[in-house]
């Protein structure tokens, strides 16, 4: 396992070089270079130009200027954004990330969850009513035009029902008296550290419980009791050290738009997963794990559905394009400040440097999902660990 | 005369296909004895491992039991109910399969795979005595106990085979059924595992029903035989009765395809034809089209049970019974 | 794979005394008739089919009813100085209703559906019917024209690299592999700040990343198990050229994912031509994704022109959704361990 992660972890390096290179190559081919925008004031003489050219480092060689371009990425010294002029691009974009990583983590995590569940349901009882409807309806919302999905969403939630606020990401009334010192991003911070330590305690319980020796009901004792103890002991502290209004303020405005993210992506897993296990059904094991005499249940779950599991999980990263583009969508109408929003911005404004930051950024975050996902699927193939692909 | 562990009465099986009904099984009947090995021959798609599938009610979706009953232990199992048959399923009856290499889940261990089988049956056991038990099952069948932790995929062919039958001994069943247990692996490999198997058997007193397309394996490891064709059970009886007189064509013309060591180096036959498509198969006899002793009634009339003068328990499907009649056997 | 299985039952003699191309539109006919049996058995793709149909009626309907709006001259009392024929009225782009309503007052503008508007008319006074029938042709053109372009070369270059192997494979795989982890929106979006993006350069964008992306490694993968069948072997020793075998024997067993590959491609393009314009990121005349971006700027609510989004929301679903049904309904044919024996 060890040298399918090296080699996994090497490739997504040279991946990820490229990808920025391309980025590199990309504005550069294309007409009418930066410069000529910020330098396109008429009343600019030719000594002034030549002067900011020569400042920009502009007529160096190209390979000069293209290693300057990769020491500049991957320091994280992005430039200046022209939009937000001065503040430095990588200000702008590291209070956004972890914004965008949570609402993009936890919708992927419920859609996911979701569609493997409904999806093995519904391949076990193929053909009948539950399994063509529940199929018609996932095929609907996957197919559904998610700009459409998302202003139904806004109008029958936050307007007609009046249950989440429609937009923003915090409610500014109560952060107007909020103590000195406190700032959105802080209270986020340790949102997140809570959520971080909350799944370290999870991953712990699972490997406890996966050892062989413990009966069925001790194992899903330990999965599901430890976390709700956690999240209550969670609820508790935050409750208690007086801020727990503001991470609540924070939490109430993700439910509707990390809800309508999972809702138009949770199909294609489910699909997939049905399709998946429509094969895995067939197989021997299955009809050795029936003549053994299991109940079926676990057949299901731990026969069909485990091994169906596989090829659900490698196309986490195919869907990973169509739900960071959901995701770009989602920010711009639920006025969600994160990456695909500034990335949206940046481009109507034109705002190149901060452009290329955000599309930099949502890069690396695809190649680290991928090594993520690649984690997984060794974790969950015991068969990765000999095989060297 | 020892009890009957297995009986099927009649039995009758179509799958539902978009072409139309196939007619896998038709009114197969015959009984089995506590502690025989049962083999049963034909040629692929003639319904063999449909009727071992059936006894464990482990059918495909589309397929449908159109009369007839299986008892076992004068239980029939296709009264039972899904949950009820669960206590049957592997703990009295269970099976070798077919495809070997994917009998085994590829994502867990292969000593979990039978130590689940046991613990399903038998909760009592707790996870290191039932790894105690799969520990002498894995030195009865000869492999190597180290290998108890590693899956599938570090198996041989095999070693996959041995610990499909290892995990087939696990609940000490009193029925075993091999469904070609064998096809997949080399000639050596074939014999020393078929070998093992018929010694384990006979330590352990079971009753085994093996499938097999190869007659010579057969002979070898079995008591009594049963010829199926298109669907029907159409010769049953020791198979030293059947080799000694066979009496439908059909048994005859399988057995003169296979070379003899002893005796005279006669030509071999071949039966003319193919096996009739299941879905339209065709009326009376369904070895007519194919059988040099076709008359009009073969065409038409599906043949009566005939019995062997000299053996009781010796039958077959036909309408002109070689060795009856004065009729010879070419193979005499 | 499914052409090659379909060799009719006829007697040999009788096969050797037709031509050759006699002999393969036969062969082509059989097989087609065969994967439409496979097709027309899950009632999905066929569904499908029927919304690409309606759509096609749709889109053909367009120019001749503006052929008749343009014959239709208004009476001098309805004109209000600007329109002379309904064509006038109707036009999808510049298109203006000043006639007066019943209570004699002109409409105001958006409009919600009526008789005269069925589905009502945008902020600029505009029929949305008549839009979304003129936007109809265009997403077809366009999502045909980016699919063909995509699948096209994800054929080509899978059979190639499959065949050739080598350095040539490991170059279209690396490709194929960064192509794959470009997170497609964000790429246009961040393209659409560099340069001004319309239809046919958004086309040729898609179509390129289409071609050289993951399904090039799909399609790869089934050429390579064409690529190990005897047949191939034979017709090398017959004196086959790379061309050749790569045209006459890999592609067109490869075809039918490739057509299956054509029809998801549609839904994609078509799906990303539609957010960009709902974003304002494309440049174009009208299209489905314009009308509601065109009422998200003019600030109208879903609460107060409903029919902005809802209308031209409900059509790119039921497009994409139609292609992608199709898509589905091919599935059968193209994996076939979903068919039943």
């Amino acid at each position: 396992m060890g040298a399918f992660l090296l080699k996994r972890t090497l490739h997504i390096f040279l991946i990820l070089f490229l990808f920025v290179s391309l980025t590199y190559l990309l504005f550069q081919v294309t007409p009418g270079s930066v410069v000529d925008k910020f330098l396109g004031n008429p009343k600019m003489t030719p000594e002034i130009i030549a002067k900011i050219r020569a400042q920009f480092g502009l007529d160096d060689p190209w390979y000069v200027q293209y290693f300057r371009y990769l020491k500049n990425v991957f320091t994280g010294q992005l430039g200046i954004s022209y939009s937000q002029y001065p503040t430095p691009v990588w200000d702008i974009l590291k209070d956004r990330i972890p914004r965008t990583l949570v609402l993009f983590l936890s919708s992927r995590v419920i859609s996911f969850y979701l569609g493997f569940i409904l999806g093995k349901i519904i391949a076990w009882k193929r053909g009948s009513l539950i399994d063509t409807s529940t199929t018609a309806v996932g095929i609907t919302f996957w197919t559904m035009y998610y700009p459409l999905l998302a202003i139904v969403n806004i109008w029958l939630f936050g307007f007609l029902l009046g249950w989440f606020p429609i937009n923003g990401f915090t409610n500014p009334l109560l952060w107007l008296n909020a103590p000195e010192g406190l700032t959105v991003n802080l209270i986020f911070a340790y949102m997140i550290l809570t959520g971080f330590i909350f799944l370290i305690l999870w991953m712990i319980a699972w490997l406890i419980a996966k050892k062989p020796e413990l009966s069925g009901k001790t194992k899903k004792r330990i999965i599901y009791i430890s976390p709700l103890m956690v999240v209550i002991i969670a609820v508790l502290v935050w409750g208690f050290s007086g801020y727990g209004k503001y991470a609540w303020d924070i939490i109430y405005h993700m439910i509707l738009p990390i809800f309508t993210l999972a809702l138009i992506s949770f199909g294609g897993t489910m699909l997939l997963t049905r399709d998946s296990m429509m094969e895995t059904i067939q197989e021997d094991y299955v009809m050795a794990a029936r003549a053994k005499g299991l109940p079926p249940k676990l057949i299901r779950d731990k026969y069909a559905a485990r091994t169906a599991l596989l090829p659900v999980v490698t196309s986490l990263t195919l869907s990973l394009g169509f739900v960071l583009s959901g995701g770009v969508i989602t920010e711009s109408l639920f006025s969600w400040p994160g990456l695909g929003r500034t990335l949206l911005d940046a481009a109507l404004m034109q705002d190149v440097p901060l452009a290329i930051g955000a599309f930099a950024f949502t890069g690396v975050f695809v190649l680290i999902a991928h090594l993520v996902v690649d984690i997984l699927y060794a974790v969950l193939d015991p068969r990765i660990s000999i095989e060297t692909i | 005369m020892a009890e009957t562990i297995l009986e099927i009465d009649n039995l009758s099986l179509r799958y539902k296909t978009k072409k139309g009904d196939v007619k896998a099984l038709n009114r197969v009947s015959f009984q089995l004895e506590k502690g025989l090995a049962l083999g049963l021959v034909g040629e692929s798609g003639c319904g063999k491992t449909t009727l071992a599938n059936a006894i464990l009610r482990l059918l495909p979706d589309n397929a449908e039991i159109t009369g007839g009953h299986i008892y076992f232990d004068k239980e029939d199992l296709l009264l039972l109910a899904e949950q009820e048959l669960r206590e049957y399923r592997w703990k009295k009856i269970s099976m070798i399969f077919q495809a070997a290499m994917n009998a085994l889940a590829p994502v867990y261990r292969v000593g979990d795979q039978i130590i689940e089988a046991i613990q399903n049956h038998a909760p009592e056991f707790t996870y290191s005595a039932a790894k105690e038990r799969v520990q002498r099952l894995f030195e009865l069948v000869g492999l190597d106990c180290s290998r108890i932790d590693h899956y599938p995929h570090q198996y041989s062919g095999g070693m996959k085979q041995r610990a499909i039958i290892a995990m087939a001994l696990a609940c000490d069943p009193d029925l075993i059924i091999a469904d070609e247990p064998t096809t997949a692996l080399d000639v050596i490999v074939q014999d020393r595992i078929l070998k093992r198997l018929n010694r384990v058997r006979e330590e352990l007193g079971m009753t085994m029903i093996y499938i097999s397309h190869d007659i010579a394996v057969i002979a070898e490891l079995s008591k009594v035989m049963g010829v199926m064709y298109a669907g029907e059970l159409v010769e049953f009886g020791s198979t030293l009765s059947l080799f000694k007189q066979a009496i439908h064509p059909y048994t005859a013309g399988l057995m003169n395809s296979f070379p003899s060591i002893k005796g005279a180096k006669n030509q071999l036959s071949i039966i003319p034809g193919e096996p009739p498509n299941l879905l339209n198969p065709p009326a009376g006899c369904k070895f007519h089209p194919r059988c040099q002793y076709v008359t009009a009634q073969c065409r038409q009339v599906r043949p009566p049970l005939y019995r062997s003068p000299t053996e009781q328990q010796h039958f077959a499907l036909c309408w002109h019974p070689l060795g009856a009649n004065g009729k010879e056997n070419d193979h005499e | 794979m499914l052409v090659k299985n379909s060799i009719p039952s006829g007697s040999d003699a009788k096969i050797i005394s037709e031509s050759l191309w006699r002999i393969r539109l036969n062969l082509l006919q059989q097989a087609w008739k065969n994967n439409w049996q496979i097709f027309t058995e899950k009632k999905i793709g066929l569904v499908g089919l029927w919304i690409i149909g309606f759509f096609i009626l749709l889109a053909i309907s367009h120019p001749i009813l503006m052929a008749y709006w343009s014959s239709q001259e208004l009476p001098p009392e309805a004109m209000m100085g600007h329109n002379k024929s309904l064509a006038d009225v109707y036009d999808p782009i510049r298109g203006l209703d000043l006639r007066p309503g019943k209570d004699m007052m002109p409409l105001s503008h958006p409009a919600a559906p009526s008789w005269r508007h069925p589905f009502g008319t945008d902020p600029m006074g505009r029929d949305v019917l008549s839009q979304i029938m003129y936007s109809a042709r265009i997403e077809f053109l366009f999502g045909v024209f980016s699919a063909l372009l995509s699948v096209f070369l994800a054929t080509l270059v899978g059979a190639v690299s499959a065949y050739f192997g080598g350095k040539i494979d490991a170059f279209f795989m690396r490709l194929a592999d960064l192509v794959l982890t470009l997170p497609f929106l964000p790429f246009l979006i961040f393209l659409s700040s560099l340069l001004t993006l319309d239809l046919f350069k958004l086309g040729l964008v898609l179509g390129l990343l289409g071609g050289f992306g993951g399904r090039t490694i799909v399609l790869k993968s089934q050429a390579l198990s064409i690529k190990v069948r005897p047949y191939i072997e034979a017709a090398k020793i017959a004196g086959g050229s790379h061309w050749h075998i790569i045209f006459r024997h890999i592609i067109p067993n490869i075809l039918p994912l490739s057509f299956f590959y054509l029809m998801l491609g549609v839904t994609s393009a078509v799906m990303s031509e539609a957010t960009l314009s709902f974003l304002g990121l494309l440049q174009a005349p009208i299209s489905w994704g314009l009308i509601m971006n065109f009422a998200r700027s003019f600030g109208y609510s879903f609460y107060e022109a409903w029919w902005l989004y809802l209308i031209p929301g409900v059509t790119i679903t039921l497009f994409c959704g139609s292609f992608y049904l199709v898509g589905r309904g091919l599935d059968t044919l193209v994996n076939p361990k979903l068919r039943k024996r």
